[in-house]
């Protein structure tokens, strides 16, 4: 199951392809472990947008604990 | 709130589902792998929870029989034709040297584990199997855990080691699966926000996840997997 994290503005485009972002099921690796999550994610390039939060929150912490620290 | 059974919490079983345990269905084949054969063997599952080791177990062949305290949890396996009672694994009501197999996964560290090893050691046969999965310490932490649970109990591995081999346990097999306990702290923090947001979730209070993030961090949990024999192999 994944788990979905989606900004709450979900107004995003993709630049390059000029499209809407739309919800899509992600797999996120690190260190030989990976993740099944849903985020915003590009339906024409396949490029998934990984917003600050996010990173910096839940994506940050796992990092720091995958590598011991 | 205190509890003696954090793999029974709500926030833990969302995550980890029927195995209540890190490392899963992955961690309790390897085990099967390295006891060999396991057709028509009579195999313990000591602390089987919801049942799922047992129907791996079947699955091997063996004749699988499974004890737990958890009343709510046995009831839960019992829709599936599984052979459960329940039992304190510090006085297990099997005869002297009945079985070939005892699994023990992440619940040795929450009984009285010398006891618990003689038991396992009298109900072995010679030359048996204990399959013993569990968390160990990989830093130093005195004091008492803020929150009971299977982190409370823990040892470095040397002392676990010492231990079984203590009961009389002729040690096989030890490995080291750190990474799948990393990766079920991992789907905490994504479900939970942070560590500290899980043991929110687990105990309610944030001065007890507050103190629960600094025992875990100080303690460094491993996770260990154990093959040793009764009496030889």
């Amino acid at each position: 199951m994944s788990l979905v994290f989606l900004p709450e503005d979900m107004n995003w485009r993709c630049e390059p392809c000029g499209v809407p972002l739309e919800p899509g099921k992600v797999e996120l690796a690190y260190l030989g472990q990976v993740f099944h999550v849903e985020l915003p994610v590009c339906p024409k390039c396949g490029a998934a947008f990984v917003y600050e939060e996010l990173a910096l929150g839940r994506i940050f912490e796992v990092e720091q604990l995958l590598e011991d620290k | 709130m205190r509890t003696s059974e954090l793999y029974a919490s709500a926030p833990v079983r969302a995550t980890l589902g029927r195995a209540l345990r890190p490392g899963g269905e992955k961690l309790t084949r390897r085990m099967l792998e390295l006891a060999g054969p396991l057709r028509s063997a009579l195999a313990l599952d000591a602390g089987c929870g919801c049942g799922a080791s047992l129907v791996l177990l079947e699955e091997y062949g063996a004749r699988a029989v499974g004890l737990d305290l958890n009343a709510g949890f046995l009831r839960e396996s019992s829709g599936r034709k599984l052979k459960v009672a329940r039992a304190d694994l510090a006085e297990l009501p099997l005869p002297d040297g009945c079985a070939d197999l005892i699994l023990c996964e992440c619940v040795w560290n929450l009984t009285d584990k010398e006891r618990v090893l003689a038991e396992f050691l009298r109900v072995l046969r010679p030359g048996g199997v204990l399959a013993l999965a569990d968390i160990y310490a990989r830093g130093y932490r005195a004091g008492e855990w803020p929150v009971r649970c299977c982190f409370a109990q823990a040892t470095d591995l040397q002392t676990v080691m010492e231990q079984v081999a203590g009961a009389g346990f002729e040690i096989d097999v030890v490995e080291e699966h750190t990474e799948l306990l990393k990766k079920t702290a991992a789907d905490f923090v994504f479900r939970h926000g942070s560590l500290h947001g899980f043991w929110q979730a687990v105990t309610g209070d944030p001065d007890l996840a507050v103190a629960a993030c600094e025992a875990s961090k100080a303690a460094r949990p491993g996770l260990f997997l154990m093959m040793a024999y009764s009496g030889g192999k």
